[in-house]
């Protein structure tokens, strides 16, 4: 190659630059250019151009090859996948986890549920039923505000902002200003701790996936808005994997030995919010619906 | 020749790019011992980790006397049990002997506009027994604690990223994301329990400007709101391993005619703390037992 | 737990001392200071929960009617912290308990000291059980 194209120093300065691929591209394109030549020899300033040009079109591009992985996802400064920001649902998994049709102020959606139905043991069906009937003044999140557990916090049709460092990771979610931490430090659940209405997280990394172990569920929350249930059993392993660099495919599966037959488990993709200076706001439920209660009560003994 | 000048052209570049940070270190070697916090990549101090807040609190001389403060510790007392950091009785003494509460006015005697003092004074006098709902203790009635509000025997914990600054308070699980990313405050309309939070460095300090806070929020028990027009600036600078000097100023025109300044300071839990969730409502049985009726299933 | 939670340092004392007083408390509202109360019993539950938690106590009265009283405590993070667990108060613990009534007239309580067989205290912060 070189002899071809006979050129010193700045072929040695090219070459190191460039790949292989590029000197044959250049050695094509010295030859096109020198093509009405009656030979490369006398082609000089042809040649030269052509290298020139390539050189500095290298040199100049260098920054913005830097800059583009195709599609990379970001990464933390421990190379773990970045997951700080706000992200939000966009399916009716709040209302439902199954297949459900439209009715008043609950659109219709196509279930989460891998397999179709939740396998129940015929004992817990008929909580579910009462729990359904009685969904507007008894589920604990859109009833009383409560906070909503996991996995219902992630589909809640709200935003959450995740909030990253290597041993750390809190999701705040705007329902409520509920929030979770998930210690990603290396440190098992603790013993003889109650139940937490958002559990205990304990988060480690398969490769890129974030994979979270929830336990102490209070079990109290319901799993959506058509009241399906679980008991203290239940326990909750999440993965958080990042396809893109605006999209999480979340994926949970829940086993809970007093009320399913079986774990089962959901998915569905979390989606970035990508306005510019979005953040959480506030949905102070408590203070709404305290206000709706209590706000033309008089206490006990008042005059 | 060619190649030696294409030599030194490339030498010198990459020289260039490491001598500051070489020129950097060397300065810092010469300047006296003083300590300097290990950095976040983004070279800002890192204050993460979790912390107890104390001083925090708008004390007041003369504060009114009300049965709210006279029975306030008749109930269950409990410590701030996870504090070990400062693990020194020097260290231990030189966080007791820092300033705490209101440092400006000196005297304590809040700068009140008269009527604003009036008008707290008849609200403290509605709250025991409550007239209504409004008038029961707003940490009662789990209301979000604002900047002065929280129940600091409970701890913090503070994560930095690129772009942000986060407080977290554990009590109530209310959380302060702190905008370091040049953007401007949300629009005046909407109105925040905690505020709007941006904040810039100024060297090694964080100083918090923060905007938009609603008028629900208690400052003390004998203060039991503020306005709207409230605005705060904090300042969070680092001093040792395990002390954050803490800085309030609080302006709220509508209640003060000068700005009030008081001075706090986190200090650094011990290893093997965590910060732990605090349900509030989902445990609360005070706005039933003060009412009588309305207890949620499962209470 | 990996590590002890509950160690308690001068430090610390220091730092209960300088906390003004407590910020999260209805008291006033919802108890009555000028009806203390006495109480021994035996534990039927207890609520690990925040911002209160309660412990739920049979009590028998002068006629030997056994009426079940509960009593409001402080949040649960502060217990865990101190060293108690889920499994420290089983049901039929023997607890005496000085308070303050409710308000209303009902078998409620504010707790000011919770006692038990042994002498610990709950929320005392200088009778931390010992954990393996």
């Amino acid at each position: 190659m070189l002899k071809f194209l006979g050129f010193g120093l700045r072929t040695r300065v090219y070459e190191k630059r460039a790949g292989k691929q590029k000197r044959l591209y250049l050695c094509f394109a010295v030859k096109l250019a020198c093509s009405g030549h009656k030979s490369y020899d006398g082609c000089h300033m042809n040649k030269r151009a052509v290298v020139l040009f390539a050189f500095w079109s290298f040199l100049l591009a260098l920054p913005a090859l830097a800059q583009a992985p195709a599609r990379g996802i970001p990464r933390a400064a421990d190379g773990k996948p970045d997951f700080n920001g706000l992200w939000q649902v966009l399916g009716t998994a709040a209302w439902d986890l199954e297949d459900h049709n439209g009715s008043l102020r609950m659109p219709a959606g196509q279930g989460v549920v891998e397999g179709g139905a939740i396998p129940y043991q015929a004992s817990a069906l008929p909580k579910k039923r009462e729990n359904f009937q009685t969904r507007d003044i008894n589920d604990p999140a859109e009833a009383a505000c409560y906070m909503p557990g996991i996995p219902r916090a992630t589909y809640m049709p709200f935003p959450f902002e995740i909030i990253q460092n290597p041993k750390l990771i809190t999701m705040s979610y705007e329902f409520g200003h509920a929030r979770r931490s998930i210690f990603t430090d290396g440190s098992p659940h603790p013993d003889g701790f109650p139940d937490f209405w958002m559990g205990d997280s304990r988060g480690r990394w398969e490769g890129d996936t974030l994979v979270v172990d929830v336990t102490n569920l209070d079990d109290r929350t319901w799993l959506d808005h058509a009241g399906n249930h679980h008991s203290d059993a239940l326990h909750v392993v999440e993965r958080y994997t990042m396809t893109d660099p605006d999209h999480i495919l979340y994926e949970a599966t829940l086993e809970d030995s007093k009320v399913f037959t079986r774990p089962w488990k959901i998915s569905m993709p979390l989606y970035r919010r990508m306005e510019k200076n979005v953040r959480i706001l506030e949905y102070e439920c408590v203070q709404y619906i305290q206000e709706q209660k209590y706000g033309n009560a008089k206490p006990v003994g008042a005059k | 020749m060619r190649r030696t000048l294409l030599h030194i052209a490339v030498a010198s570049i990459l020289a260039a790019g490491v001598l500051p940070s070489v020129h950097a270190q060397r300065a810092q070697d010469q300047t006296p011992a003083k300590w300097t916090p290990a950095r976040t990549p983004d070279g800002h101090p890192d204050m993460q980790g979790l912390w107890a807040r104390r001083g925090a609190a708008l004390t007041e001389a003369n504060a009114p006397k009300t049965p709210l403060s006279e029975f306030g510790a008749t109930g269950q007392p409990y410590p701030t049990v996870f504090n070990t950091g400062v693990s020194t009785p020097q260290a231990a003494a030189a966080l007791a002997n820092r300033p705490a509460g209101v440092i400006e006015p000196a005297n304590r005697m809040l700068p009140w506009r008269p009527e604003a003092d009036a008008a707290r004074r008849e609200f403290l006098s509605n709250m025991i027994p409550p007239a209504s709902l409004k008038y029961v203790e707003a940490s009662a009635r789990c209301v979000p604690p604002g900047l002065l509000g929280g129940d600091d025997r409970h701890p913090y914990q503070i994560v930095q990223r690129p772009g942000s600054f986060v407080l977290m308070y554990e009590y109530n699980h209310v959380t302060r994301v702190v905008y370091t990313d040049g953007r401007p405050h949300v629009g005046p309309n909407i109105r925040l329990y905690m505020g709007d939070s941006i904040g810039k460095w100024e060297g090694d300090t964080l100083v918090v400007d923060t905007t938009n806070f609603n008028d629900k929020t208690s400052f003390s028990q004998a203060i039991p709101f503020h306005s709207d027009a409230l605005h705060t600036t904090e300042r969070f600078t680092m001093v040792d391993p395990y002390i954050i000097d803490y800085q309030l100023t609080i302006e709220d025109p509508k209640l003060f005619t000068a700005p009030i300044r008081i001075a706090g300071a986190f200090a650094a839990a011990a290893k093997g703390n965590e910060m732990l969730e605090f349900a509030c409502a989902e445990g609360s049985q005070t706005l039933p037992n003060i009412f009588g009726f309305g207890e949620f299933p499962g209470q | 737990m990996r590590t002890k939670l509950w160690v308690i340092t001068a430090t610390a004392v220091l730092l209960a001392m300088a906390v003004p007083a407590a910020a999260h408390h209805s008291f006033a509202a919802e108890f009555d200071g000028d009806r203390p109360v006495t109480l021994k019993g035996t534990v039927t539950k207890m609520d690990w929960v925040n911002p209160h938690s309660w412990i739920y106590v049979d009590v028998k009265d002068q006629s030997g009617k056994v009426v079940n009283w509960r009593f409001e405590m402080g949040p649960v993070n502060a217990l865990l912290r101190m060293g108690w667990r889920k499994d420290s108060i089983p049901a039929g613990t023997a607890v005496e308990i000085q308070g303050y009534r409710a308000k209303s007239g009902q078998p409620v309580a504010n707790a000011k000291q919770v006692k038990l067989p042994d002498g610990r205290e709950l929320f005392s912060g200088g009778s931390a059980p010992n954990l393996p």
